[in-house]
């Protein structure tokens, strides 16, 4: 009986007639009031899982979620479809917007709130005021410092969720190991939690791995790939200088393709026209760096190829997993060359502060406690230490959690710094070994020799199930034999005066 | 049209000015230094007209027509040469008249284009039937300015289309055939998402600096057109902000002195009051003198003073304060010099 209501909710609010493997459990647990943990691979629909019973059971729910681009992606699409009582809190509002939001905070059902949002006093005192019936944890694998993108603000979720008087709980990720799923739950501090593990592995994923010499021959079999076929494609860069360059000569490979970039580092204006033109099948191939995907929702990816590598096994399945979302055969290809083990070394120490920034950074809480001066904001200290945001914030937990920040204020203790010191030093050594052993890991995969999927998926779950497409090159899956169709030529030009005239004029009509 | 602009400057700037000057005015560097030389050189419409231009690519640039000899650069200060003027003379009549007007309307252009271009989508979106599509903008101001205007024309949604259609039609047919091939491909409309700049300067075969000012040119001259004759171009009038109460003033900083000073406090107390450097505050004094009308120079320098200054100016005819200070024998400041110099530049823009 209730599973015949919550169908029709779901086909009322989101048009669909059936739930995606995993989302009823899900929802049923969380709506009897049972704290759950959801491992559902990536595209599987996770949001469903709170939004629904967002939309139709009383009070609120907040979700906590890294992404800021993601947020603002949910919002929007959510607004697109006729939703209203959603927003998002985060450190893009002016003071003036938040203030808007929080006078009408009650106007609201869901609430997405970025995981920094929460360690301000004020927004927890008005949560409080309001029923929270769910309180959603997503990405929940930053909560987890094994987890492929630790954030060290995941970690004080527990307690949020003590002071807002403990709500249902919904943690979901759609990657996590066996060891870092145990550590999400024991982070939230939940001893019950109803899990949900879906296997990960897509049944419509052809994995192959080609070794090349160099870029160029990287870019020659890319463009002798795509070249005849009609299949999108997404192309992943280490850099964002690759994914321009990479972007120019393959147009210049593949002229009748409309081929674009999109990197972080583009105006915000064309960002988002290029996103556009992707899902609206207005380009063929995009060249990108890892910050485009994010709540992209195009079904019809076909090809998902690493021109480079991530720094470890859940992004690469994180990003591989974007493709081929309308369920039909798609393929993942990794080009590789032995001097491609560079860039990723080079992206993991990006991300760790390195011992002397640690002395540096504790000169200038020592300058701090010497001049009675308060902690400036975030940017400000990054600036002036020049350390990345993921580097300070590492810094700034590991301080405040040993106590040699107190509110803002420097508390100094000649012993206990000393002592902290090392600890601190021994910990990011730690962490750069354990990054450095995440990503020879991913190496191992790419020069196997036996099936790739079995390898791929091996660390999260104990079987895969059989595809129902050639499996990968090692189970004899030769890419060159296959084709997705004669491709079209879609770059004709139109003059001023057409397209001005098929967009106001003609109602859309091509 | 990059090309034209940068010879421009080189040319007014009479070597008087380095690679950071130029680079300070197209990117709308908000100093008192920037919008005096903006005036003194007759350079204000190119004021801010590229805010997202890298020091690191004007570099190259300018080598690059140093190398072809079309301007020569001596001590980090580029010249024009003869043969750079013969070049300037062939792109003023390829691309002159120009309606840049960025000392004026720059603050006004960013949400002019933002409301205009998602307006477009909206308008062109519901028309086809489709009422659910990803926004071109993100800021919050934009989208709500944008609902609430869909909404007060939603009634007559087909003859409001036909009218944006047909002011964007003509004023694109009296540009460029460039421009309006640029313009018209950013669009962003039923079915259509509009191309990125890096995109335009390909399908074109412009740089991306070009398609950049293509597009500011579009926007400055229909904000202007728009701005001025509203009956005239009722559908694009819309989009126009309606003018704030700065006074003209560019920087906050100095809108707080401004005020400071209207209600009759002497340079010493704001330097106290704001715990600014006297040369900051006095920097604040020019940018008024430079654009406001009626400024009070008597607060600060008498008439007989003002017509000495102004004679020296007249006969020297340069903006180096070094020689005017000297040639005055170092009877002023260079403040005093500088306000004069900033008045002058004012009335001379007949601005009233």
């Amino acid at each position: 009986m209730m599973s015949d209501k919550l169908e029709n909710k779901l086909k009322r609010y989101f048009g669909f007639d059936t739930f995606n493997q995993g989302q009823k459990e899900i929802i049923r647990d969380v709506m009897a009031g049972e704290d759950t943990l959801g491992i559902l691979p990536t595209g599987s629909g996770k949001s469903v899982c709170y939004q629904l019973p967002a939309m139709i059971t009383d009070g609120i729910t907040i979700v906590v979620s890294p992404l800021v681009s993601l947020m603002i992606d949910q919002v929007k699409e959510l607004k697109a479809n006729g939703y209203k009582q959603v927003t998002a809190i985060n450190s893009f509002l002016s003071v003036s917007q938040k203030k808007q939001v929080f006078d009408q905070l009650s106007r609201y059902k869901l609430i997405y709130l970025s995981p920094e949002m929460l360690q301000n006093e004020m927004v927890i005192r008005r949560l409080k005021m309001l029923k929270v019936s769910f309180f959603v944890v997503d990405e929940a694998h930053c909560i987890s410092q094994w987890g492929h993108e630790f954030r060290t603000d995941y970690l004080k979720l527990s307690a949020v969720i003590a002071e807002l008087n403990h709500p249902t709980v919904l943690a979901l990720s759609g990657t996590a190991t066996p060891e870092v799923q145990e550590d999400i739950i024991k982070q939230l501090g939940l001893k019950r939690m109803k899990q949900h593990i879906y296997p990960m592995d897509k049944e419509n994923i052809s994995f192959v791995v080609e070794r090349v010499e160099n870029p160029d021959e990287k870019l020659r079999k890319i463009s002798k790939t795509l070249q005849l076929q009609d299949a999108p494609a997404m192309i992943y860069f280490s850099s964002r200088n690759w994914a321009e360059r990479a972007s120019l000569e393959l147009s210049s490979k593949m002229p009748e393709k409309r081929i674009a970039y999109y990197h972080g580092g583009m105006e915000q204006s064309d960002r988002l026209l290029i996103q556009q033109q992707f899902m609206n099948d207005q380009l063929d191939i995009i060249c990108c760096t890892s910050a485009f995907g994010m709540g992209i929702n195009k079904k019809n990816i076909r090809y998902i190829i690493h021109f480079h590598l991530p720094t470890q096994t859940e992004s690469f399945i994180q990003e591989v997993g974007r493709a081929g979302r309308d369920g039909n055969h798609s393929i993942s290809i990794v080009y590789y060359s032995p001097t491609d083990d560079y860039l990723p070394k080079k992206l993991i120490q990006s991300e760790l502060p390195e011992p002397a920034h640690l002395k540096a950074v504790l000169d200038y809480l020592l300058s701090l406690y010497q001049t009675n001066a308060v902690l400036p904001s975030d940017e400000a200290v990054q600036e002036q230490l020049e350390l990345s945001e993921n580097q300070w914030r590492f810094f700034k937990y590991h301080f405040y959690r040993k106590g040699l920040l107190d509110n803002k204020k420097v508390v100094f203790n000649e012993m206990k710094w000393k002592e902290f010191y090392m600890l601190l030093k021994e910990k990011i050594e730690h962490r750069y070994y354990y990054k450095m052993a995440r990503f020879s890991e991913l190496l191992t995969w790419v020069h196997h020799r036996n099936c790739r999927r079995e390898k791929l998926y091996q660390t999260f779950q104990d079987t895969v199930k059989p595809p129902v497409v050639p499996c990968c090159d090692q189970c004899g899956f030769h890419q060159h034999d296959f084709s997705f169709g004669e491709s079209k030529n879609n770059t004709e030009q139109e003059s001023w005066e057409e397209r001005l005239n098929k967009i106001f004029l003609a109602g859309g009509q091509a | 049209m990059f090309e034209y602009i940068i010879l421009r400057c080189i040319n007014n700037l009479k070597g008087e000015r380095s690679l950071a000057g130029i680079y300070n005015l197209l990117a709308g560097k908000r100093s008192s230094q920037t919008l005096q030389d903006a005036y003194a050189y007759q350079l204000t419409g190119f004021f801010a007209i590229y805010k997202t231009l890298h020091r690191t690519e004007l570099i190259p640039f300018l080598e690059g027509m140093s190398q072809s000899y079309k301007i020569k650069i001596k001590n980090d200060r580029p010249e024009i040469t003869s043969y750079g003027e013969e070049e300037l003379k062939r792109l003023e009549e390829k691309w002159e008249p120009l309606f840049f007007a960025g000392i004026h309307i720059q603050e006004h252009i960013s949400v002019f284009e933002e409301r205009l271009f998602l307006y477009i989508q909206t308008i062109t979106n519901v028309k086809a039937g489709n009422h659910h599509f990803l926004p071109v903008s993100e800021r919050p101001d934009i989208l709500n300015w944008v609902k609430k205007t869909y909404k007060r024309n939603k009634m007559n949604l087909e003859s409001h289309t036909i009218d944006m259609y047909k002011e964007l039609h003509a004023l694109l047919k009296a540009a460029h055939e460039e421009e309006a091939d640029v313009f018209s491909h950013r669009i962003t409309g039923a079915g259509r998402i509009g191309f990125s700049k890096q995109q335009l300067a390909v399908q074109f075969g412009l740089s991306v600096h070009d398609v950049h000012l293509l597009l500011q040119h579009s926007l400055h001259r229909f904000y202007q057109m728009a701005a001025t004759k509203p009956e005239q171009w009722p559908a694009l009038a819309l989009f126009v902000k309606t003018v704030d109460d700065t006074g003209g003033l560019i920087t906050n900083s100095a809108q707080k002195t401004y005020k400071l000073i209207k209600q009759g406090l002497d340079l010493e107390s704001i330097v106290h009051i704001r715990g600014l450097k006297m040369s900051t505050i006095q920097d604040h004094v020019v940018e008024m003198a430079l654009v406001m009308p009626d400024f009070p120079m008597f607060y600060f320098i008498n008439d007989k003073e003002v017509n000495e200054i102004n004679n020296t100016l007249q006969t020297l005819n340069t903006n180096k304060l070094k020689e005017i200070y000297d040639a005055l024998e170092a009877k002023f400041d260079y403040f005093q010099i500088r306000l004069v110099q900033a008045n002058r530049q004012h009335n001379q823009s007949g601005e009233t």
